[in-house]
């Protein structure tokens, strides 16, 4: 059966609702676009901040929800995502290099530059893709349940079976109607219970590639066993 | 640190008092609790105070605040979002930014792979990338797709872009800072302010100015030639 999501959600237990059902890979994304601004609109109803919102989805091979969590909505932008955005306000200088500190998966400061003079050359950008393993953008899920704090770093309590003990790329991000969106997915290898979600930027620093975490949030408990499809979708709220 | 509530009759407070870095604090200050506390609260936020000083005396002549409803422009978002791609050593794609003249730009990517595909941090020929602050006389709403001040002043330097300070990054109050001066050559009345990500493209020798901030001021603030011009920004993470 498809889900009627307008229906669903105009429901009082929608996230028990939507488990069981089949959702069509097509409308997946647009689906959980509306559950996430759902769960927005609600955490926004109860006076709680929401800078960030994450929704991680459980699916069998079929499409069949098995299972939803969704972040607690007083998680925060990290230390990480502060300094990066602070870097790139700047006074207009010739010649200008700026750089700052963040602290990469291992906990290492790592000299990042936000303004770099490199000449014909662009491989001081963060953003330089040609380094051994790339850049981009990555998500990783975790079995912690402790609350987030500006200074994490990495996924509190990693899984231990591949690919979900591991960072996995995103898709491209998406803007619109003051938000914007990114989503990532894989196929789980073994199986344990989603309490914790985290989104990196995997960037160049000195031509070599390091995972910074800019985002972690604490998910309400959310089941999987292996073969299914984890789907962690990211909303960012501007206004 | 000095209490001031802009819901009160904060001018009798402020106005014609020495202008100094604690009173600067202060008014910053109780913008951002004011911000904090509308429901827009709830979201990363942009907001500002801009303050004159007057030339004589050094007293704070006038002060006007960001507006709550005030937002972040498309540029912002679509810079933003251009973080996030697949892990690899592939190009990103074209941003679709639009400049200071109001025209679609797409010539700049977010993950290069050479010297002709490079995000707007990498290049800074003069004049120069950075940050740049304008104001304007202008109190039209502000809308996603602003592009620069609505009526900029006539006069130099308000009349134009106005470099940053650098940004800073406060963790135990989730705040991003940054503010702008500009030594007044004429007269006028702010209403507004935008911030701009500079971007020199070298392909082009143009230099393009993308907004990603505007905000409408209450009340305007006036100024005369000579005056100061101190512009706080804030974002609210």
């Amino acid at each position: 059966m498809m889900i009627d999501v307008e229906r669903i959600l105009k429901m009082e237990h929608w996230r028990d609702e939507v488990i069981g059902y089949r959702i069509d890979e097509r409308i997946r994304d647009r689906i959980l676009d509306r559950l996430i601004s759902k769960h927005i609109d609600e955490a926004l109803a109860d006076g709680i901040n929401i800078h960030d919102a994450s929704l991680v989805m459980v699916s069998d091979k079929y499409g069949k929800v098995e299972d939803i969590g969704y972040n607690d909505p007083n998680d925060l932008i990290l230390d990480n995502l502060g300094f990066l955005l602070a870097g790139y306000f700047e006074t207009p200088a010739n010649n200008m290099n700026k750089t700052i500190t963040l602290k990469d998966v291992s906990n290492t400061s790592r000299t990042v530059y936000t303004w770099a003079y490199a000449g014909s050359s662009p491989s001081a950008s963060p953003f330089y893709s040609s380094i051994t393993g790339g850049a981009g953008s990555s998500f990783q899920i975790g079995s912690s349940s402790t609350a987030a704090s500006r200074t994490d770093y990495a996924i509190k309590t990693a899984f231990t079976t591949a690919p979900e003990n591991g960072r996995v790329s995103t898709g491209a991000g998406s803007a619109g109607g003051g938000t914007v969106s990114v989503t990532g997915s894989l196929t789980s290898g073994g199986s344990g219970t989603i309490r914790e979600t985290g989104l990196f930027l995997r960037l160049n620093v000195s031509s070599t590639g390091y995972e910074f975490m800019i985002c972690r949030d604490v998910v309400t408990d959310t089941a999987f066993t292996a073969g299914k499809t984890i789907t962690v979708y990211y909303t960012f709220t501007f206004s | 640190m000095i209490e001031i509530d802009l819901e009160s009759e904060w001018e009798r407070q402020v106005l014609g008092a020495r202008f100094d870095r604690r009173l600067q604090e202060a008014l910053f200050k109780a913008q951002l609790e004011r911000i904090r506390g509308a429901r827009l609260r709830k979201s990363l936020k942009d907001f500002s105070v801009v303050m004159c000083i007057d030339k004589e005396d050094g007293v704070l002549k006038s002060a006007g605040f960001s507006e709550p409803s005030d937002m972040f422009l498309n540029n912002f978002l679509n810079i933003f979002a251009a973080w996030f791609k697949a892990v690899g050593q592939t190009k990103g794609t074209a941003l679709s930014l639009v400049d200071h003249n109001g025209n679609t730009n797409t010539s700049f990517y977010n993950y290069s792979i050479s010297s002709n595909d490079i995000f707007l941090t990498f290049w800074n020929n003069p004049p120069y990338g950075g940050t740049s602050c304008r104001i304007g006389k202008d109190d039209t709403a502000a809308s996603r797709t602003d592009y620069n001040v609505k009526d900029p002043f006539t006069t130099a330097p308000e009349s134009g872009y106005v470099g940053t300070t650098p940004g800073s990054w406060a963790s135990g109050q989730g705040l991003i800072s940054f503010s702008a001066i500009i030594s007044a050559g004429g007269s006028g009345t702010i209403k507004e302010n935008a911030i701009f990500y500079n971007r020199y493209d070298n392909g082009t020798s143009s230099q393009y100015y993308f907004a990603i901030f505007r905000n409408i001021l209450s009340p305007g603030v006036s100024f005369s030639a000579g005056d100061t011009i101190l512009v706080s920004y804030g974002i609210s993470c």
